[in-house]
């Protein structure tokens, strides 16, 4: 009784303990790592499907996602697109990190609403619905408690909106949550106005809004989630984000270089 | 005797000595996952294979364990099955594991996991404490199913996402709040121990 008290004894039994833990729990993140990735990818095609108001089952997810979407690589700053990104050579694969970035190929912001950081990427990918015409961008932003990451989907003629979906969010279930509620993303369905023609961005997110046809109504309760919606909206269609991509004439001409 | 021993081990805390209704444990999360059948369901299981495993494990080196650190032993323990279940939940069951996000990671502050390794696997045999897991487990289960059935068929009108209420049902959107696990699992209490009157305690 007295050996399994003692000082070496614990340190012993604790020692064993956690190589044994350790073990079985690295051994199963790594062993798993393929299949979670699998998986994050194709929830991420789930939700770009989503966002173009296409139905899938489970089954058919990935043969949709080919035959109606094309993912491009953009470059913000002039708005052409790319075959890779020069330094990093990144391409517009569902693989494509923002945290691989060369420094060289982002830029720093001098306004942050949507709070991203004090830089943004040069290249992002985007993904193009040729049978509706739509463009899908994906965004990001900070709301109260998390980063949104999600996409919207615009028109390609007249920039309404045509959809949006957060695929991933730590925001209040309930409150800040019903971002991703049908509810809340439907209002993006009907065709909101977002840009004026010279490109300043007049989409609202608000309290008691939904009464002009720029405006959607912002989340009851959870109004530091509604206000960075709002923001993260305003950042990534504006000047700072896709402005420039937005205004290149054709977006579904073929990549030139 | 042995055999019925790990009989009213495995059954008894169903409804003798349920976890939930008679203890009063695990609420948390019999609030949070029971809004959906499905998310119960993995709920359940996920805590049944913790239960069941922390106390083979912990009844397995009782005997080593310094009792200085027993707390801690049994919560390593604890949070490395939660955590080996999280990642299987995130390989096998995308979706479901999406939708409870942090409860799975919450089962290792389940007062049921720790009470059982403490309470009943640092005194008995291996064989008993697994058995003795998976009886609370099921026991947990019984109410989390039981809670997530009237929760999704009068909440959503469905069961498993399958429609079963007619077009004239009105979802009831309080169902699909927490304090409509709470109301649920008071009625529960109240019906088991009508039959249980033995329950009852003393005001």
């Amino acid at each position: 009784m007295n050996n399994r008290d003692s000082i070496k004894n614990t340190f012993v039994v604790t020692g064993i303990l956690c190589i044994v833990c350790s073990v079985l729990v690295s051994g199963a993140a790594v062993g798993l790592k393929k299949r979670q990735e699998a998986n994050a990818e194709l929830d991420l095609k789930k939700n770009i499907l989503s966002v173009c108001g296409i139905s899938y089952g489970d089954d058919d997810v990935q043969q949709l996602y080919e035959s109606n979407l094309e993912a491009r690589l953009v470059n913000l700053t002039d708005g052409s697109y790319v075959a890779a990104t020069p330094q990093s050579g990144q391409q517009a694969d569902s693989k494509f990190s923002v945290s691989k970035l060369d420094q060289s190929e982002t830029s720093p912001i001098s306004e942050d609403p949507a709070g991203i950081g004090a830089s943004r990427e040069n290249y992002a990918v985007v993904y193009l619905y040729a049978e509706k015409q739509q463009i899908i961008l994906p965004i990001r932003g900070k709301g109260l408690w998390s980063t949104l990451k999600g996409f919207i989907s615009l028109s390609a003629d007249d920039f309404t909106t045509r959809g949006i979906t957060f695929y991933s969010h730590g925001e209040t279930p309930g409150l800040g949550g019903e971002v991703d509620s049908p509810a809340f993303k439907d209002q993006f369905a009907s065709g909101k106005q977002t840009l004026e023609a010279d490109g300043s961005v007049i989409l609202n997110v608000a309290k008691s809004g939904a009464a002009k046809p720029n405006d959607i109504d912002g989340l009851a309760g959870a109004t530091i989630t509604t206000q960075g919606v709002d923001k993260l909206i305003k950042f990534w269609l504006g000047e700072q984000g896709f402005g420039t991509y937005l205004k290149v004439e054709d977006k579904f001409a073929q990549a030139s270089n | 005797m042995a055999g019925s021993k790990a009989k009213d081990v495995l059954l008894d805390p169903v409804f003798k000595n349920n976890p939930i209704a008679l203890q009063v444990l695990g609420i948390c999360s019999a609030l949070a996952v029971t809004t959906k059948l499905d998310t119960s369901l993995t709920m359940c299981v996920a805590v049944i294979f913790v239960v069941a495993f922390s106390n083979l494990a912990v009844s397995l080196i009782r005997n080593y364990i310094p009792s200085s650190v027993r707390i801690i032993v049994q919560m390593t323990i604890i949070a490395s099955l939660v955590i080996l279940v999280d990642q299987v939940l995130k390989a096998y069951a995308y979706g479901v594991s999406k939708q409870m996000s942090v409860f799975v990671g919450l089962i290792i502050t389940n007062c049921i996991v720790m009470g059982r390794a403490e309470g009943f696997a640092m005194k008995n045999g291996p064989l008993v404490s697994f058995l003795d897991g998976i009886g609370n487990g099921l026991g947990y289960s019984f109410i989390l199913l039981t809670v997530g059935f009237f929760r999704e068929l009068f909440g959503n009108g469905t069961l498993f996402g399958m429609q079963v209420m007619p077009d004239w049902y009105q979802n009831n959107g309080l169902m699909l709040l927490a304090p409509s696990a709470f109301f649920l699992i008071g009625i529960i209490i109240w019906v088991i121990r009508t039959f249980r009157p033995e329950q009852i305690e003393e005001a």
